[in-house]
């Protein structure tokens, strides 16, 4: 496998530079595209004094992104043996050079195959041995300097612009990106997403959001998640800008960034929200500049939702549902009915039909619960190489099983009642954590609860792990002795232990496997 | 009790340097922002290890980039909490 590093030249746009705010030219429609780098293509020409990308150094226009998009494509048409299906890894940070790579593989017929930057060496070799990239892309600061020594070529992005970009031959159902995720047995599984599912599902957020061309997203989920990818596909095929900075150490810098670059949405995993409000000095100044605050990737606890909700208006938050599989979002519940759907994840967006269904594929009345299944054009191809994981949760029909238990009222709102591969037996009893961490939050609000199953003998049963919301400090004494008086004994945590923070994943969601493995490292007294 | 400034930073010294082997040559003032050392779950590990150990309590005015960029500046961060400060 060859490594090409990325430079930026140092020509990008000041502030306030050639990329203008107000570009004249619309974005194009997208219906008439069948390649995502074609319909990128299209934005660019039309937008191409606009910024793509801002950031405190500077704003990157879309007529510098095609440029850079083009370079990382002649390089990669250059080698030897490129063929078209060619996997390409992007080992980068949101940046200026995530889009150009992005963008860039598929001029070149190539699939994009994103990886956390951090991704630890072993499920690299592990995804690295399933897909088998022909080139990995990073820069220096994304990659360990044992990999940069090796790296086969540098490109310096932002070079001579040609006109002549042959259009790329993939198209519709060809695979476009490679996005691996965590499967329930905790190996890799590749979610192979199409130009039409990417394309499909650009268009219904467009659509819903909804999103303009002057729109200015904050984004700090990592673009080589379903989520992030989404927000950077929305806003390129909008021809609105991307604004980079912020992080979530710091989560006052994020709340300055929407503020000092004018950013107009802000989109995160409900994680990333607790967060803000305990450090990000969230509606202390005005955000003038803010439409819309959404949250996907996860459920945001209501009342913490409501806080966010107050603290940001007269901008909208917006509550959305969706997986990888489904090349990220399904649902959103309308900011009117914020208050009225209490806890709703909304209705399908456009060109998604969700359905509640029993173990044998029979679409449930409302009310009851069931497998919340999915059916689309932004539904995955399937998984990588693995038709047995893939018809596991495709049915024939063309609906996916989300994995995730819930019911719709008679108005059509979807509502999780929790995540049926977390389901445990505990004596025969069927046990969702959320069972007892309902019941946790419910007494001690300040209290972040994750109950975690642990083999005890030949029997599971729970651990419940603490963490704090806010400054209050949690009493273990008071806890146990709620749980002890509203749950019964199979749904008591054998043990309660309290944590500073909770472990996250690179999707920035609670990793409830480091956990388990905690348990598995401490021995029960 | 204003804590001994000496003794402090030692301390906190140890508790960064504990935290594994990328962490065993961080000195007084090694920039812990540069190269990444402080993460959000470090940041918050060591605002609650602070908070347990001198009864005061931060704020998200205190939780800046400036204020624990070095074990120094943390260091000074506690200090400061212990003095009467010039309204700002």
């Amino acid at each position: 496998m060859d490594t090409l590093l990325l430079e930026l030249e140092t020509p990008i746009d000041a502030p306030g530079g050639a990329a203008t705010r107000h570009g004249a030219g619309a974005a194009p429609a997208l219906s008439a595209a069948a390649n995502l780098g074609t319909a990128f293509l299209d934005v660019a020409r039309a937008r191409a004094d606009h910024a793509a990308v801002a950031t405190r150094a500077g704003d990157f226009s879309y007529a510098w992104l095609r440029r850079a998009a083009d370079g990382v494509r002649r390089y990669l048409c250059a080698r030897p043996g490129h063929a078209a299906g060619a996997r390409v890894a992007l080992q980068l940070a949101n940046s200026p050079e995530y889009l150009a790579a992005f963008y860039g593989t598929l001029l070149a017929d190539g699939v994009v195959v994103p990886l956390p930057v951090g991704l630890e060496r072993r499920r690299r070799q592990a995804i690295h041995a399933l897909c088998r990239p022909d080139v990995l892309i990073s820069r220096r600061d994304d990659i360990n300097s044992q990999e940069h020594e090796s790296a086969t070529a540098t490109l310096r992005l932002g070079g001579p612009d040609h006109d002549d970009l042959p259009a790329p031959r993939r198209q519709g159902n060809d695979l476009a990106m490679l996005l691996f995720t965590s499967g329930s047995t905790g190996t890799p599984k590749g979610v192979m997403l199409s130009h039409r599912n990417l394309l499909a599902n650009a268009e219904s957020i467009l659509h819903d959001l909804p999103i303009r061309a002057e729109d200015r997203a904050l984004v700090i989920v990592p673009f080589c998640h379903a989520l992030g990818n989404s927000i950077l596909q929305t806003h390129v095929l909008a021809g609105a800008t991307l604004v980079l900075g912020g992080a979530l150490t710091f989560p006052a810098t994020i709340v300055e960034t929407l503020r000092e670059l004018e950013a107009t949405s802000f989109s995160a995993v409900p994680e990333v929200y607790g967060m803000v409000l305990k450090y990000g000095r969230l509606g202390e100044d005005p955000l003038p500049a803010l439409r819309y605050m959404a949250v996907a990737g996860g459920e945001l606890r209501h009342d913490l939702a409501a806080d966010i909700a107050a603290r940001i208006a007269p901008a909208a938050f917006h509550v959305m549902y969706g997986q990888s599989e489904a090349s990220a979002r399904l649902a959103s519940l309308p900011p009117a009915e914020f208050h009225a759907r209490r806890g709703s994840i909304g209705r399908p967006i456009p060109g998604v039909a969700l359905a509640v269904m029993d173990e044998a594929g029979r679409e449930l009345p409302p009310g009851e619960v069931g497998m919340l299944c999915a059916r689309g054009d932004n539904v995955m191809l399937g998984y990588w190489q693995d038709p047995a994981a893939t018809a596991e949760v495709m049915s024939p029909g063309g609906w996916l099983r989300t994995g995730d238990l819930a019911h719709r009222d008679e108005a059509g709102y979807f509502y999780l009642d929790g995540r049926a591969s977390l389901l445990v037996k505990v004596q025969g009893h069927r046990v969702h954590p959320a069972e007892i961490e309902g019941v946790v939050e419910a007494g001690f609000p300040h209290a972040h609860a994750v109950a975690v199953p642990m083999a005890r003998g030949d029997e599971t049963r729970f651990v419940l792990f603490l963490a704090p919301r806010d400054h209050r400090p949690i009493d273990v004494a008071e806890i146990r002795a709620t749980c002890q008086q509203e749950l019964p004994s199979y749904k008591l945590p054998l043990r309660f232990e309290v944590l500073d923070r909770f472990p996250l994943t690179s999707a920035q969601k609670v990793d409830r496997a480091a956990l388990g493995l905690r348990l598995a490292r401490t021995p029960v007294a | 009790m204003k804590p001994d400034r000496q003794r402090l930073e030692a301390d906190l010294l140890h508790f960064v340097q504990s935290r594994g082997p990328r962490y065993a040559a961080v000195a007084p003032d090694t920039d812990l922002l540069d190269g990444g050392l402080l993460d959000s779950l470090l940041l918050t590990d060591l605002i609650l290890h602070v908070e347990g150990q001198h009864g005061i309590e931060f704020d998200s005015h205190h939780v800046s980039p400036a204020n624990f960029r070095t074990v120094s500046a943390i260091a000074d961060l506690v200090l400061e909490q212990f003095s009467p400060r010039p309204p700002a």
